[in-house]
This record gives structure tokens, sequence and C-alpha cells, in this order.
């Protein structure tokens, strides 16, 4: 079973179900790292406060909605 | 006044406009920082020169340019993408890669914009913003402040007319380095001078 799983991933088919499987992966832990700079735009903000800070916010928040929103079209899609 | 005409250009520029693209600012306005006094005047806030941006604005331009130049080589080699990468899966990587790039330009100018050098009638502050997750704030009173010099180093600093300025202090943080601040000259006038005045009048 394992090794017809190994020729498998040298097929075309193959190799792209395990780079979707890759990328989704990837995809989901970006979600980390778009929350990271919500809290550290929120932490900068605090300690340099000027007019944009809103606008970083802002910045910041449709960051990670635009990140968790291709993570769920990425599990439809890919998985 | 919130619209003030630029010197140099003429062009009409907001507060809000010289706060985002300028790297020497003069008595900011609506801008404090943590641990501010109320009698406390923000007169400079220093960053690095904009020049200092031009690599990693040049490296998202090509973020943003990489998937239409991918495609464009594909066609001129005559390849069909959709024979061999799935629909589904060209979709969520391109869309991926455009958020990813717009992350990576926020992160590059938070880093940019947040890594300050604040000049007040009382103090001089170091914020540096390393990365994600580091921050260092240190700050010395002008009255500790002993030595400043500056230096400007190699062709780029030269043309561009920016540098470093030391400052060796009596304070805890004995030195403090702003890097790559534009007009190191007259930055060192303008500390010298306010160094100058706080100790007469002690």
């Amino acid at each position: 079973m394992i090794e017809n799983l190994i020729v498998a991933l040298f097929t075309t088919k193959g190799f792209f179900s395990l780079l979707q499987v890759l990328v989704t992966v990837i995809i989901v832990l970006y979600n980390f790292y778009a929350f990271l700079i919500v809290r550290q735009v929120k932490l900068l903000n605090a300690g340099f406060q000027t007019t944009a800070a809103r606008m970083f916010s802002v910045i910041g928040y449709i960051h990670l909605l635009g990140s968790l929103t291709i993570t769920v079209i990425a599990i439809i899609l890919l998985l | 006044m919130f619209l003030a005409k630029s010197a140099e250009s003429g062009a009409i520029i907001t507060p809000m406009m010289r706060l985002l693209t300028h790297a020497m600012i003069k008595n900011p306005e609506k801008v404090c920082f943590i641990g501010e006094d109320h009698d406390e005047t923000i007169l400079y806030v220093l960053r690095r020169s904009v020049v200092t941006n031009v690599g990693w604005f040049f490296g998202s331009i090509g973020l943003f340019l990489a998937p239409i130049l991918i495609d464009w080589i594909l066609l001129a080699m005559a390849i069909d993408k959709k024979a061999f990468v799935p629909a589904e899966f060209a979709f969520v990587l391109t869309i991926f890669w455009y958020i990813f790039a717009i992350g990576f330009v926020f992160e590059r100018f938070l880093n940019w914009f947040f890594n300050v050098y604040i000049i007040s009638n009382k103090r001089i502050i170091d914020m540096d913003f390393h990365h994600m997750l580091s921050r260092d704030i240190s700050e010395a009173p002008l009255r500790n402040v002993e030595d400043i010099t500056h230096s400007v180093k190699g062709f780029m600093q030269l043309v561009f007319n920016f540098g470093d300025i030391m400052i060796q202090t009596a304070a805890e943080q004995r030195e403090f380095n702003f890097e790559k601040v534009p007009n190191p000259a007259k930055v060192q006038d303008i500390l010298s001078d306010l160094v100058s005045e706080i100790k007469h009048h002690d």
C-alpha cells in the first residue's frame, strides 16, 4: 500500500494532490502570522500613538480576514 | 491647519501623509508615546531614511508581479497551464500569494514606521522594533547627553544624505544609535543646541 502511494506521488495527479495538502497546511499556518500582525499592531499603536493607528488596525484585520477566507476556500476546494 | 503646502514640491500634504511618508518630522501633530509627561512636547520624530526602503519596495513589486510574469512566460513558451495545474489549485495559490504579498508589505512598512527616534523637550527615546516578536524602548534625559557624533558612510548615504548618530549618555543606557536618519549633521546640531539649552538652564 505504501509502495502504491509512493508510486502515485510520481504521477502529475499525485504530485499535485500532495502539493495541495502542503499549500493548505501553509495557508492554515499563515493565519497565525496574520493574527500576530494584528496583535503587534495593537502593541505598537499603544507604544507610539499616531493618527494612523486606526488605519493600521483596519489593514491588520482586513489581512487577517483575507487569510481566514482563503483558508476556508482552500479547505473547501483543495481537500 | 490640516493642510500644508510642501515647500519643495508645492503639493498639498496632510499631517497624516507627512507622518506616513517622512523620515524627519518636526513638531508632529497628534502624536504621543508611551510614558509621555503632560508637560512634555515632541520636537522631532526621526526614522530611517525613506531611501532605506528601496530594497523591500522593489522586492514587493516583484512579489506582486510574479504570478503575472509566470503566466506570461508560460504563454510565451506555449505551455497550457490548465493541462497540468488544477484550476482550483491555481486559484487558491494566486489569491494566497497576493495575501502573503500584502502581509509582507504591511510588515515591512510597520517595521519602518514604528522604528522611531523621538526627540522631546526633555529626553531622547529610541524605539526599536526588530521584527514581529521583539521590541526595545530606551530613553535618556537630554541633560544626561554627553557626546554626539554623526557618521555618513558609503555611496548611498553620501548621495542621499543620511547616516548614523551616536549619542553617549550618562544614563542607564550608555549609548544611543540613531541609525540611517536623514540629514544627520542637522540632527546633531539640533540635539547639541537642545542639550546646551537644557544644561544652561540647570
